[in-house]
């Protein structure tokens, strides 16, 4: 197919034109504003009052206990290292939380008692307690996080065109565009889970993309306990472990949400199911309605998102959406009269 | 001391989106200036010079703002406007084609090009029948084709902007084009002008 060369240039906009577009454009935005009309920039998930407690709990802990050394490396790991304890406080949601340390290059970080925050570049580690980490790289080369034991919860600002951001853990590999996530290691064994966006994971020559809610390996194990880490667990236990996670199939609504919100551009008919399976209720209810009912608008199949809309003002008529529900409702009315 | 995110464009697109969904105006502000020039751009690639741009303009920068709880930071912040910016170009000419059939949406170009005075009147003759004739097209092929062959852009680009499938894309590309051509070949200054600036007609 070709394109037409030489066309002309865009036609520009007086800059009278462009102050009066500014003007309307900010003026809306204000009553929109007062009126509360714009959803929230991505609202956080609950958190209950427990790991509230233990999350303060842990970070009041990890003042004392964390040792920082820039030199580098040492050749070998120590290899009666203890096992990863759970991480207490999973990290805030975007942006990356503010880090009380910074590393760089060569950095290495052993944590003790409690976990503690390290901020690599733009994005911030959550080292577990019991942890050791190192740093390798820079933004411009690209970061290698390398886990030699405990876990790690990693908060990724979005890479974009810049190199990808990777956390090794013996043989597993988590390559990140961007995205929240943890990795555990306990001897020879690494899990992964995912909170948001996806990452993809190689272990033993295989490899497999996860999404926001799902982990790996997939059958999930209780922590390691101290003997596992001692008797040294095999990797070919890990090797014969299935790569396709079960608990996909039983990811978060907010995952399943921000997975139709990709998806809509590339396949919208996954979208809406996607949408469907958010299901009627929980926090994400109200938001896969709209956008289901928006996708089928844009779709052209006015009867069912006329119908969808119109159930969204039943189910929240005080809803997020609901100026925008009745503007679309309004529009596709003027419409048919039409 | 603590990185900024304002390290690169990209994060710095997301931190902006951010903040300006926080409510903060100088990032708003600045989220506006940074983006008039690729919507305003997309708009007129699809519609040509048209007399309701500020509306449009007006409209697809309102939608920027409400949307921006969804930007997630995964495209540049332009081509995820231009995807809105496609949106609301499609629903103008959806209403155009069932309200005001006969009304004459696009003004003559007054842009002024390099180039002799008769090169300039002949570039906007044929512009103007070029946007004449995509005028009879269905807004979908109009909205695909333009993308591609006036804007330049891939046929991936065309597909991630236009929401649809790489093959839709392509099919609508195919399709605009063959009902632009079946028309030129009724009009001898656009097919004149067509002819001048595409390498080969349609099979």
């Amino acid at each position: 197919m070709n394109q037409v060369s030489r066309m002309p240039g865009i036609e520009p906009l007086s800059r009278m034109a462009w102050q009066r577009v500014e003007s309307r454009v900010f003026a809306s935005l204000d009553r929109r504003e007062r009126s509360g009309a714009f959803p929230a920039f991505r609202p956080p998930p609950r958190r209950s009052p427990r790991r509230a407690l233990i999350g303060a709990l842990a970070m009041a802990a990890s003042a004392s206990v964390l040792w920082l050394s820039l030199a580098s490396w040492p050749s070998a790991v120590e290899p009666g290292a203890s096992p990863s304890a759970p991480v207490a406080a999973a990290p805030e949601p975007s942006p990356p939380p503010a880090a009380s340390l910074a590393a760089h290059d060569g950095s290495r970080v052993a944590t003790t008692t409690g976990p503690v925050e390290v901020a690599v570049g733009d994005s911030v580690l959550t080292i577990s307690a019991q942890s050791v980490v190192q740093v390798h790289g820079d933004d411009s080369s690209g970061w290698q996080i390398q886990l030699h034991r405990g876990e790690v919860g990693c908060h990724v600002a979005p890479r974009g065109q810049r190199p990808p951001f990777v956390v090794r853990a013996g043989e597993t590999t988590v390559t990140v565009v961007g995205t929240r996530f943890k990795v555990a290691r306990a001897g020879e064994r690494a899990s992964v889970s995912v909170e948001e966006g996806s990452v993809r994971v190689e272990s033993g020559g295989s490899a497999v993309l996860l999404h926001a809610g799902e982990t790996w390996p997939a059958a999930e194990r209780p922590a390691a306990s101290p003997v596992d880490a001692a008797a040294g667990s095999s990797l070919e236990s890990e090797r014969a472990a299935p790569l396709v996670s079960r608990s996909a199939q039983r990811a978060s609504s907010q995952g399943l949400f921000e997975r139709a919100a990709r998806l809509e551009a590339r396949d919208p008919k996954a979208a809406l199911e996607m949408y469907r399976r958010v299901g009627a209720r929980g926090p994400w209810a109200a938001n896969a309605l709209y956008g289901r009912a928006r996708l089928e608008l844009e779709l052209g199949n006015t009867t069912r998102a006329r119908r969808e809309l119109e159930l969204y003002l039943r189910r929240y008529p005080e809803g997020a959406n609901a100026a925008d529900v009745r503007a679309l409702l309004e529009r596709e009315r003027d419409n048919e009269r039409r | 001391m603590i990185p900024s995110l304002a390290r690169t464009e990209y994060v710095t697109d997301w931190e902006l989106a951010r903040r300006a969904a926080d409510g903060e105006r100088p990032a708003q502000e600045q989220l506006f200036r940074r983006l008039k020039t690729a919507v305003h751009a997309t708009l007129y690639r699809v519609l040509g010079s048209n007399r309701h741009m500020e509306d449009l303009l007006q409209e697809c920068f309102i939608e920027v703002f409400r949307s921006l709880a969804s930007y997630r930071g995964e495209a540049k912040l332009t081509t995820w406007a231009d995807r809105i910016a496609v949106r609301v170009a499609f629903h103008y000419l959806k209403r155009q084609s069932s309200h005001e059939p006969r009304e004459a949406e696009a003004e003559p170009p007054s842009l002024r090009l390099v180039g002799s005075p008769e090169d300039d009147a002949w570039h906007r003759e044929g512009v103007a029948r070029v946007y004449a004739a995509l005028g009879k097209l269905k807004p979908e092929y109009r909205i695909a084709f333009a993308l591609f062959a006036l804007d330049g852009r891939s046929i991936e680009e065309v597909a991630t902007i236009t929401g649809v499938s790489l093959v839709a894309a392509k099919s609508r590309i195919s399709r605009g084009r063959h009902k632009l051509w079946a028309i030129a070949r009724k009009d001898d200054v656009l097919l004149t002008y067509l002819v001048e600036r595409v390498e080969g007609e349609p099979g």
